[in-house]
């Protein structure tokens, strides 16, 4: 080895590691690219541990429940809450496809496509820098999700979109609180269209591109997709606005606060029959 | 080949916690920093090579479970962990003081690193978390001059 390696070995060991990390950096303009091949592999190998884990602990959980107290009970309560929001959802879907259809023909055919409307899916991890951007649920490509497809919670209200990267068995969900999120929405009572975009820094959203001299949406209003996005699909809440003001711009600076809630680990439901239609 | 065993099974142990801390740790979680914990004290171990290997490592691994640009915590991981190598060999540490005021600096510069990189390169807004997350360091250093005191009272206890 010459001797110049020899005696820098550790410093040039350093250059060559911040290299990598800048070269792994640089091939990420322009941003917005799909996932590379190292940070995909890394999601696919290490994302089924939190999977592993999460089954470890509930299944400690469960124990006491299932095998020492109120055998049988816990099983039936599970499988009726499980009912319970498979029907809310199947609610949902239908009165706002419905509400679209025009003959008896279009219901038949749109009731017929439900069956394979949505996944439901566990969230087994959060993201690891801001936990206002991301979630890991436990459902992947191999159940048939695909990159864009809506995610929403329990109650039907609006949680985000699937993303880049997705693994065989886990997805990641880019959350509607990312700011590089975009949904279209519109207010319930009064239907100005706008942009929600998300503000990780805080857990809320801006209603972006409403006109200063709109006077119609006010505080408390809630807002629903209007599926302008071409991603999500019309009617789902998505959240409530907390706060209006102008500050002589074109347009308004409106905050509003989420109605979903994943703060702690939950089910969500992936819409896999709207993905692309879009209103 | 021995730091590739102890870097492996030290990462393992990272991510296990890392999973279970996550989902717990509710509104704080920016404060909690299993990764930033691991690096330094791998370095404070193992050297500057292994602790820079090591932080390149976890910090890809962060960047692979979080929305936005890839490497950026690898690029702060990498710089603490080489640094953490390289100080712990030139000053005493040994006191817990010592070794909880070395850590404190370090994990303060490593985020520091980080949220200045953040803020240039992956233009996302910081989880602020109501302040909480200026509490990261500290929590962090805390963390790691616990464990640092733990294995090295172990080790000693060990090579009696």
């Amino acid at each position: 080895m010459p001797r110049f390696l020899k005696e820098h070995r550790k410093g040039l060991a350093l250059a060559g590691l911040m290299s990598l990390q800048a070269l792994i950096l640089s091939f990420q303009v322009p941003m917005g690219q799909d996932a590379s091949f190292l940070e995909r592999t890394a999601f696919a190998v290490f994302s089924p541990v939190q999977s592993g884990v999460r089954s470890v602990f509930r299944g400690i959980g469960r124990i006491w429940s299932r095998y020492v107290h109120l055998r049988g009970v816990e099983d039936r309560n599970r499988e009726s809450l499980d009912e319970i929001l498979r029907l809310r959802l199947e609610n949902s879907v239908l009165r706002e496809g419905l509400g679209r259809l025009e003959n008896r023909e279009e219901a038949a055919a749109f009731l017929g496509s439900l069956e394979k409307a949505f996944i439901l899916a566990e969230v087994v991890g959060i993201d690891a820098v801001n936990p206002h951007k991301s979630i890991v649920i436990n459902r992947g490509a191999s159940h048939g999700l695909q990159n864009q497809m809506p995610v929403v919670d329990s109650q039907g209200r609006l949680v985000g979109r699937i993303v880049p990267p997705l693994g065989p068995k886990e997805a990641t969900v880019q959350l509607i609180t990312d700011n590089l999120s975009s949904v279209g929405v519109e207010g319930v009572e009064h239907p100005v269209p706008g942009m929600l975009n998300g503000d990780p820094g805080s857990g809320t959203c801006r209603l972006a591109y409403v006109p200063a001299s709109d006077v119609s949406l006010v505080e408390g209003e809630t807002l629903v997709t209007n599926g302008f996005d071409g991603i999500f699909p019309e009617g789902l809440p998505a959240g409530t606005i907390i706060s209006v003001r102008t500050d002589g711009s074109l347009f308004k600076k409106i905050a509003v606060r989420p109605v979903f809630n994943v703060r702690r680990p939950a089910v969500v439901a992936v819409l896999t029959g709207s993905k692309g239609e879009g209103g | 080949m021995k730091d590739g065993l102890y870097g492996g099974a030290a990462l393992v142990a990272a991510y296990l916690l890392f999973c279970l801390l996550r989902p717990l740790s509710g509104t704080l979680d920016p404060v909690v920093d299993v990764f930033t914990a691991a690096v330094l004290l791998f370095g404070a171990f193992r050297g500057e090579i292994p602790g820079a290997v090591f932080g390149a490592v976890c910090g890809l691994l962060v960047d692979a479970f979080s929305l936005g640009v890839f490497g950026l915590a690898g690029l702060s991981l990498t710089a603490g962990g080489y640094l953490a190598g390289t100080i712990s060999r030139k000053i005493n540490i040994q006191a817990f003081f010592r070794s909880l005021l070395f850590f404190l600096i370090l994990s303060a510069g490593t985020f520091a690193a980080w949220t200045g990189l953040v803020a240039l390169i992956g233009r996302s807004p910081m989880p602020w978390a109501g302040g909480w997350i200026l509490a990261r360091p500290a929590v962090t250093a805390v963390a790691a001059a616990l464990l640092y005191d733990f294995v090295r009272r172990l080790k000693t206890r060990h090579d009696r």
